[in-house]
């Protein structure tokens, strides 16, 4: 066994890894294999390459950024093609070499007929007027009858661009209401970016499957989505432009170009994320937490084997959870403000396994000359700029940069400008949780299909409600609530931060956890008010999104109580026997404790007689709409049942989910002295020594910090634009090529803004850019329905051009081109025009 | 209030390089664009080419001014505007195409320009991915070439500048005031500015902007799109020009930019009159399709993005410059019916030589071509 693919991810705590077979192909001429199925980008990593290239402007080297398709960092040659490593699946006996420079354009053999050098040519120019078989001549044939296809036009009610959350939930309620659907989607499967979301998510059961994991959420709404006869789903189709004349484009399988004019368009798009400026930003081993995601959730691969995170947002926190259980070190994650602004349990949850987070810091540069290999960090002062001499550097091969999101909303900007009957939805429409997303797309979906003139019925008021709720920022930080009794057994919530989030309440066999009267409060445990005892079953320890629930179990030795916590690591991580670091909710040490029993989790499901409706109330009160008048309150009661009825049925739809999930869910049964046992939070996952800064503060190898990735712009040249007068984007992009990059200035955007605000500049001064089509790099051929038989990404294809073989066309182009006839037109025959 | 010795309208192809060279005459100009900021109407909508190659002598003139401008300009000024001298070539198909560039290949070379007819198999050498069969031949020009509209109308921009050009952007002219059948200056909606001279390079917006002086010119913008692809290796030299009609357009052209990147434009047929510059979905179909047919090559070279920029056509086809007849002070610079950018520094060097009252022979059988008070009747051949 060589080195090959010894980045692939063989075991995961919460993925079950899929089993389809090796890939061989070569990479500079060195033979790799893979898994089957993953993308070149992924294959590459599963190699411990990184470096896929070095830039045509400057030789910079260039790798994996986005990890989407939408930014062209990762292009490598694919057969002597340019491609986007992380769309195209890597296949056997593919040559991959890494992109240096510009790519030359693939030569296409033409037979020049006046000079058929050869009978083959002859015979060729002979089968393309219907001649003799033969494969060559067939495909000659083939190509010269087929050559060009018109864009296939077509209409619907509605065009959702984007089957993530949002899209899916929109698309459900329309498919109700029976709304003529067509959903797009860029990649093969739908689900969005819920496909990569591994952890149990937040809200409430009864609303947005609170419990479930993010990956089960999406495939439970793509199955629901695939029973509407009436919606019909594209995967690996990308809406490319909106146009003018209310048409949208796409591209179809990377091929076929499809002009859609739909009534009605809901872009669903979601968020892309923000990036930072710093020196280093665009060494190949910097990038976002949604490429982490891609490679590590949905791939399997560990593209780190060290991880440093900046931002402590929940994307950047869960990243950093999800790199653990893919059994990658985290070195730390900095904030640049005083405190995280994700969830304190996810937070916690890091901390006690850990990873050091530090609050107040900035990230000063990301080190290396082909790749990550350091990064240094340092304090912030009152200025909001690094404070000089607390500057400490930590080895990495990797920093995610995780500091917020954009909403993908360029195509509803031009619809409206264009005098569409556009919406938006979850990210698109405003950056929030996945959960709040479902709740504004069902919102959406029931306003189209009225706007559509279908009878639907009233979108219940407390949906709107809802989410807003599942949208709130965290809220008050109380302290945590410890039950004085020491006694049987007593449920310790180490969640202490309001958040929108309560399955702990719905799975609870007593009824005796409640947050009173708003899901955002924290939760507790009621069970002696209403005269029942808790029988430590276990199930809210299973179910809880921030593994922040834990049981303390008096009964058997009271100085010695049983403690349970929950642990996604699988089964062998740790073993009865094991004798384990406890960390209390911060993280601080508490002790060492012997593991007695390692179990599943295990969630039973609810007896359907527990209280949607109270819950349903207590969010209404939570946003004030029960202060509403009498009619407000009628339509709340109708529109309360038959949302009791849809909390129901999203219940018994997540409920194998639920219970499957559970079991990967361990719970750890621990022995602990009776002083710390409420105080234990979780066990050290990460040892200290690799959370340790380097000796030496690295200095920094490059001077300019890169503002646009494509066109290798720096800082320094927008800055002075910006000084000498500069108040127009489009200026800054004509006199500096920032923007005009493939990427179309998706990263460098939301970054100049940020160099306007540090020169002083007012938002409302600035010109913004302008954007102009296209979302993607599209080749010309798909413009005009050529087959684009031997260009990698087409896989239906791939197989029939080995080797990157160019095709053989036989043309008559030159004769086939309208003659149109010269009198038509003011110019009379000799009028031509002017070109410029 | 300020005075200054001219006032343009217009910070675009034309007005940014006239402003650049009457302050390197020592001529102090304000340039007043509504936009935020440089070139940002057709000015950065243009695809750089630039040719000498015209059929009348006005216009090629100007143009051997404008080469000498752009070709020399990074020498000059250390500043790369993306200038690339690959030629342009006319190809033809069809004898009626070859019989029109042949027809006016006598008159281009009776005025001296640099250009030749190239046989087929000559033409299949120096532009190896042209569709051979059907291929006759075509025209070639070497000393026609191509700069970046953008750098280069931002390089005036900035050289204008560093010599004492004022530029008011986000600034309208709502009037322009006149004494006694003389230009004083114009008023705008932040404020009033005084000069003796006010030259009207406003593009699209010529014909309401002279209106402002009580004048008419027949200015009337169409809309052609354009786009740009991704950069690859280079492959091809000359701009290739095919001027046969199709359905729904007449010529069509596109060369590779010095950057790498493939930039095309095709003209519309019938013309889209008017001033929308949104994006359309029948342009991109229409032209893959014929360069794709010209230049199977080109099939998989990926298109970055596109745009839609105006034509501000005259009715014969030439620009409009020169003196007012019936305004003292007010001169003309517009209808650069989409040549804007290849006749701009020429331009702008003719017109300081008028503002300064230093034309010359040469100068004024220009001018004539140019007039605004000509016959507006025949229609060039190859505008």
């Amino acid at each position: 066994m060589t080195d090959s693919g010894r980045y692939l991810i063989h075991d995961h705590p919460i993925l079950t890894v899929p089993d389809t077979g090796t890939v061989e192909f070569t990479w500079a001429g060195k033979t790799l294999t893979a898994r089957r199925g993953l993308p070149i980008s992924s294959a590459l990593f599963a190699n411990g390459i990184r470096t896929f290239g070095h830039h045509h402007k400057d030789g910079s080297p260039q790798g994996i950024f986005c990890a989407n398709g939408q930014c062209s960092q990762c292009s490598v040659l694919v057969d002597g093609r340019p491609a986007k490593s992380c769309m195209v699946l890597v296949e056997d006996g593919m040559k991959v070499e890494p992109l240096n420079g510009l790519p030359s354009l693939p030569p296409v053999a033409t037979v020049d007929v006046a000079h058929a050098a050869s009978p083959t040519d002859a015979a060729l120019v002979a089968t393309a007027s219907g001649g003799e078989s033969g494969k060559a001549a067939d495909r000659a044939a083939h190509a010269a009858t087929t050559e060009m296809r018109e864009p296939e036009h077509r209409s619907c009610d509605c065009l959702v661009i984007g089957g993530g959350p949002a899209g899916l939930s929109a698309a459900i309620e329309m498919g109700k209401a029976g709304v003529d659907v067509l959903l797009v989607d860029d990649k093969h499967a739908l689900g969005g970016k819920l496909v990569l979301q591994t952890h149990k998510f937040f809200g409430s059961m009864a609303d947005c499957y609170a419990g479930m994991r993010g990956n089960e959420i999406g495939h439970l709404l793509a199955d629901e989505v695939k029973t509407y006869d009436n919606i019909n789903v594209w995967t690996n189709t990308n809406a490319v432009a909106v146009f003018s004349d209310r048409k949208v484009g796409l591209v179809r399988d990377g091929k076929d170009y499809v002009l859609v004019e739909p009534k009605t368009l809901l872009v669903a798009a979601g968020a892309r994320e923000k990036s930072l400026i710093f020196r280093g930003n665009s060494l190949p081993g910097v990038y976002g937490a949604g490429a982490f995601q891609t490679l590590v959730n949905r791939d399997l691969v560990r593209p780190a084997e060290r991880l440093f995170i900046v931002g402590g947002g929940n994307v950047g926190l869960i990243a950093g959870y999800h790199a653990l259980q893919a059994g990658i070190d985290v070195v730390g994650l900095i904030e640049a403000l005083p405190e995280c602004g994700g969830y304190k349990v996810h937070k916690d949850k890091l901390v006690r396994m850990g990873v050091p987070i530090y609050t107040s810091h900035t990230i000063v540069s990301a080190n290396g000359k082909e790749g990550v290999e350091s990064v240094t960090i340092a304090g912030i002062g009152p200025d909001w700029k690094a404070i000089p001499g607390t500057e400490r550097s930590f080895a990495c091969d990797t920093v995610l940069v995780a500091v917020g999101l954009d909403p993908v909303d360029e195509f509803y900007h031009k619809a409206r400008e264009f005098g569409m009957n556009a919406f938006s939805a979850g990210d698109a429409h405003e950056i929030a949780e996945a959960s709040a997303a479902m709740f504004s797309g069902r919102i959406q979906g029931r306003e189209i299909a009225r706007s559509l003139g279908c009878a639907v019925p009233d979108t219940p008021v407390e949906w709107a409600a809802k989410e807003e709720v599942l949208k709130s920022r965290p809220g008050n930080q109380g302290r945590e609530f410890v039950p004085e009794k020491q006694e049987g057994v007593v449920p310790i919530f180490h969640c202490s931060q309001e958040i929108p989030c309560n399955p702990c309440i719905s799975v609870c066999p007593i009824h005796g956890i409640t947050t009173g009267d708003d899901i955002r409060h924290t939760p507790k445990f009621v069970g002696e008010a209403i005269g029942a005892r808790c029988g430590g079953c276990g199930q809210c320890v299973s179910i809880c999104p921030g593994l922040a629930i834990t049981l303390v179990d008096y009964r058997k030795d009271a100085e010695n109580p049983v403690v349970t916590i929950a642990h996604e690591f699988g089964k062998e991580a740790v073993k009865p026997g094991d004798i384990v670091d406890v960390l209390d909710t911060m993280g601080g040490w508490l002790g060492r404790c012997e593991v007695l029993k390692v179990r599943p989790g295990v969630i039973k499901l609810p007896d359907g007689k527990d209280e949607p409706e109270a819950e349903i109330a207590a969010i209404a009160d939570a946003a004030g709409l029960s202060d509403e008048g009498d009619g407000a309150a009628e339509r709340s009661t109708s529109a309360e049942n038959s949302d009791a009825r849809a909390a129901r049925e999203v219940r018994a739809k997540a409920a194998p989910y639920l219970m499957q999930n559970a079991k990967q869910t361990y719970k750890l049964l621990l022995q602990a002295p009776r002083p710390i046992a409420t105080q234990i939070a979780g066990i050290r996952v990460q040892k200290r020594t690799v959370t340790e800064p380097m000796d030496l503060y690295v200095e920094r190898l490059t001077d300019d910090t890169v503002v646009c990735r494509c066109e290798r712009v720096m800082a320094g040249e927008i800055r002075a634009l910006i000084r000498a007068g500069c108040r127009d984007v489009n200026e800054i992009k004509t006199a500096t090529r920032s923007g005009m990059g493939a990427c179309g200035a998706k990263t460098c955007g939301g970054l100049i803004e940020r160099i306007f605000a540090e020169e002083g500049v007012r938002r409302e001064d600035v010109e913004k850019n302008v954007g102009r089509p296209f979302f993607v790099e599209i080749p010309l051929g798909v413009f005009c329905g050529v087959d684009l038989e031997s260009s990698p990404g087409n896989e239906a294809t791939l197989g029939a051009a080995p080797g990157g073989g160019t095709i053989s066309t036989v043309r008559d182009s030159a004769t086939s081109n309208v003659d149109v006839d010269a009198s038509k037109g003011s110019g009379g025959a000799s009028r031509v025009e002017a070109e410029q | 209030m300020s005075a200054y010795d001219v006032i343009v309208i217009g910070a675009g192809s034309v007005g940014t390089p006239t402003a650049y060279f009457l302050a390197k005459a020592g001529i102090r100009p304000l340039v007043i664009d509504s936009a935020a900021s440089v070139g940002q109407g057709a000015s950065k909508a243009a695809i750089g080419g630039v040719r000498a190659t015209h059929s009348d002598v006005a216009k090629i003139r100007t143009c051997l001014a404008s080469l000498d401008v752009f070709s020399q300009w990074e020498e000059e000024h250390g500043d790369n505007i993306e200038w690339m001298q690959g030629g342009y070539s006319f190809v033809a198909y069809r004898d009626r195409e070859e019989k029109i560039l042949k027809d006016l290949l006598v008159v281009q070379k009776a005025h001296g320009l640099g250009i030749d007819w190239i046989e087929r198999d000559e033409l299949l050498g120096m532009v190896p991915d042209l569709e051979p069969n059907g291929l006759i031949g075509g025209t070639f020009s070497p000393g026609d070439g191509s700069a970046s509209p953008l750098l280069a109308t931002h390089g005036f921009f900035k050289k204008a500048v560093e010599l004492g050009a004022d530029f008011a952007f986000r600034e309208t002219v709502t009037a322009i005031r006149t004494e006694g059948g003389r230009v004083v200056g114009v008023t705008t909606d932040k404020g009033r500015f005084d000069a003796p001279v006010v030259i009207n390079a406003t593009g699209g917006a010529a014909r309401a902007v002279s209106q402002l002086a009580g004048l008419d010119v027949p200015v009337q913008p169409d809309s052609h799109e354009a786009g740009v692809t991704e950069p690859v290796a280079r492959f091809l030299s000359p701009m290739i020009v095919d001027i046969r009609p199709d359905v729904g357009s007449k010529n069509y052209y596109f060369y590779q930019h010095r950057t790498g990147q493939v930039i095309f434009c095709i003209t519309p047929d019938p013309p889209i009159v008017g001033e929308d510059r949104r994006e359309t979905s029948e342009f991109l179909p229409m032209i893959a399709r014929r360069m794709v047919r010209l230049m199977p090559r080109l099939r998989e070279l990926k298109v970055r993005r596109t745009w839609r920029g105006l034509y501000p056509m005259t009715p014969d086809g030439s620009p409009i410059v020169g003196w007012a007849p019936e305004l003292k002070g007010y001169v003309h610079a517009v209808g650069m019916c989409g040549q804007g950018f290849m006749l701009g520094p020429g331009l702008g060097q003719l017109i300081t030589r008028l503002v300064r009252e230093e034309t010359t022979e040469e100068d004024r059988d220009v001018l004539a071509g140019f007039a605004p008070e000509r016959e507006f009747a025949a229609m060039e051949a190859l505008k």
